[in-house]
């Protein structure tokens, strides 16, 4: 470790060039990592957010709150089984304007009971319980920037309902779109609107606890995990964006191991000397594994701390999202692997013959 | 296998000769094919090296000098005959380079290196991320007094703290001397030590081995051609055709 060491520090322009290159990249894989995490809360955020461990859904629907269905009669069922609290929600996307405007934004409609668990927290303005509005909404922050506040008075386009925007939320997206809470009335109020024929019915309800045995025919618990899994989209994406996050953390380990192994090579005749006089392959192994293991690491934190301090001067609409966990495990499996990688150069030095280190001229 | 025998370093006194030989060469054979012949560069070398001797070794280039030293540390295995490290037949049991074991033999051989023999190679191989006095510890860590003697001896206290990229070639030389004497060894086996300085400063480097040798009681095996240390050193050999002849 010490020998390691001191060769670092005297020849610290090459280590330090090289300790650059692993800060670059795993930069980028940390990057990436914040990016798919951030895309995925885009996806998952107003899921994931609720204070629910499962939901109830049609047993056809495939997992898709949207597309489920249950009925009052099933909905009476679930909750004189549950032994915590329920709540019932309808999701839904559509479409507003600001009053005065043609501009559509996009939307999706989340409808919750205000008085239940689901009831988002807010950020700014007042809770859907604490409103006495008309078809009160309370926004996701995105719709701040686009210059929406509290107060004014915005349009369902394709019915013509207008809304009261009461407060604001955070953190509230659901498949890149971010969402407006309303009460399970206004819903109700809309739907009726878009068709004189609604017949009233629940998208899904959210247990509050995962321990809940729920039997009711034509229904069916998913977890929430799985849940956000089949929101469209979401498992393709975070798939992809996973694997290619994770192939540059094996070939950044890979570069680097290249560059040790280059790097012993030409210390072959430093390694020989060392065996002749009788220093052990344990030694030398320690010396080859500290050495890589020095670069990784540093380069690994100094990439995070990087990531960290840009992750503070982000634009709040940028989808980016660094989780602790997922960042260490990024990093601690890039050493890991970079260790492992130390092992071709340990086996080369493994290699040498000391005995030609005698009699050999320089 | 038979490890335990004997393995103590005999405690002597300099100058006096001693029954028991640091380092003994028996009947050592070793050829190495050539084009489809074998050549024997080896035919049944012996050589006894005491404590407090320094022995040199001279012969024509190509005759197998270097390949002796490689036996005699432990580097190389003979094809026949033994080498006795401080009484202890470093051969017996299996054959050296047994097959199987080879990384087995490999690591025995290392520690015998390690525990019982300094070398001193051609050009000084210095290790250049580590200071002059750093070079010392390589092998073993040694006590600071037994450092500062050392030092002391081989002229080198004030340029302990240099890098050998800004030491000159005799300085360098000299730090490699220390260096085999730092860990202590029983045997030190020097492969022309002189090669790479000037007449003055590579008679001032065998001198101080001589003298180390001689203080501290160490036996030493140093291959030269440089006829003109040959008088600073206690026996001298000549290497010619295979065969080891005593000089003097
Ligand atoms: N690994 C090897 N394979 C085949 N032949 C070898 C090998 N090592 C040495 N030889 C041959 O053995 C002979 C003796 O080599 P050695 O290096 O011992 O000579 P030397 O006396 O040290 O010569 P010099 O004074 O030039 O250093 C040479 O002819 C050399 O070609
Ligand atoms: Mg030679």
């Amino acid at each position: 470790m010490k020998l390691a060491w001191k060769e670092l520090t005297h020849s610290w322009k090459k280590y330090t060039l090289i300790t650059l290159i692993v800060v670059l990249m795993m930069f980028m894989v940390l990057f990436l990592s914040g990016l798919v995490d951030g895309l995925g809360r885009a996806v998952s955020s107003g899921i994931d957010n609720m204070p629910a461990q499962s939901f109830v859904l049609k047993d056809d629907a495939e997992g898709l709150i949207t597309v489920s269905s249950i009925t009052k009669d099933q909905a009476n069922a679930v909750s004189a089984q549950a032994q915590h609290e329920t709540a019932t929600i309808d999701i839904s996307r559509m479409y507003v304007s600001k009053s005065g405007s043609d501009e559509k934004i996009d939307v999706t409609y989340f409808a919750i009971d205000p008085a239940g668990t689901l009831a988002p927290g807010v950020l700014e303005g007042s809770s859907l319980a604490d409103s006495d509005s008309q078809n009160a909404i309370i926004l996701d922050d995105d719709f701040m920037a686009k210059g929406i506040s509290v107060g004014d008075v915005i349009r369902d386009s394709s019915t013509s309902l207008e809304f009261t925007v009461v407060g604001f939320t955070k953190d509230a997206m659901y498949s890149h779109i971010s969402i407006g809470y309303i009460s399970t009335e206004t819903y109700a109020n809309l739907m009726h609107e878009l068709n004189p024929n609604y017949h009233e019915s629940i998208h899904a309800i959210a247990l509050s606890d995962s321990t809940e045995a729920i039997s009711v025919d034509g229904l069916t618990v998913m977890s929430k995990a799985d849940v956000i899994n089949k929101i469209p989209g979401y498992a393709s994406e975070q798939m992809t964006i996973k694997m290619v996050d994770w192939m540059l953390v094996v070939i950044t380990a890979v570069i680097l191991a290249i560059f040790f192994f280059v790097i012993n090579l030409q210390k072959e005749k430093e390694f020989g000397v060392m065996k002749a006089i009788g220093v052990s392959m344990g030694r030398l192994s320690r010396f080859v594994i500290a050495e890589v293991g020095i670069i990784a690491t540093s380069g690994a934190c100094v990439a995070g701390i990087l990531v960290w301090g840009m992750a503070q001067g982000l634009p709040a609409t940028m989808p980016f999202y660094l989780k602790t966990q997922n960042v260490l495990v990024i990093l601690i499996a890039f050493i890991l692997i970079s260790l492992a990688g130390s092992l071709i150069s340990i086996i080369k030095v493994g290699r040498i013959d000391p005995a030609e280190i005698i009699g050999g001229d320089n | 296998m038979n490890e335990n025998r004997n393995n103590t370093p005999a405690q002597l006194s300099a100058g006096t000769t001693q029954a028991v030989p640091a380092l003994e060469l028996k009947n050592i054979t070793k050829s190495y094919a050539d084009g489809k012949e074998m050549r024997t560069v080896l035919n049944d070398v012996s050589l006894s090296v005491y404590p407090g001797e320094l022995a040199a070794i001279v012969g024509p280039s190509g005759c197998g000098k270097s390949t002796l030293l490689n036996i005699a540390g432990m580097m190389q295995s003979p094809d026949s005959g033994s080498v006795i490290l401080s009484g202890t037949d470093t051969t017996s049991g299996k054959k050296r380079m047994g097959k199987g074991s080879a990384s087995s033999t490999k690591r025995a051989w290392a520690k015998l290196r390690r525990d019982h023999i300094g070398f001193i190679f051609q050009s000084h191989q210095l290790l250049p991320y580590l200071r002059g006095e750093d070079q010392l510890d390589v092998v073993k860590k040694i006590s600071s007094s037994d450092k500062e003697k050392l030092l002391k001896e081989l002229d080198l206290t004030e340029i302990r703290r240099q890098y050998p990229g800004a030491m000159s070639g005799g300085e360098r030389q000299r730090f490699a001397v220390a260096r085999a004497f730092a860990a202590n060894p029983d045997v030190i086996l020097a492969d022309e030590p002189t090669a790479a300085l000037d007449s003055v400063r590579g008679r001032k480097v065998v001198s101080m081995i001589a003298d180390e040798v001689h203080s501290r009681g160490k036996a030493a095996i140093m291959v030269t051609h440089d006829s003109r240390v040959l008088d600073l050193a206690d026996t001298v050999y000549r290497m010619e055709d295979g065969k080891l002849v005593k000089e003097r």
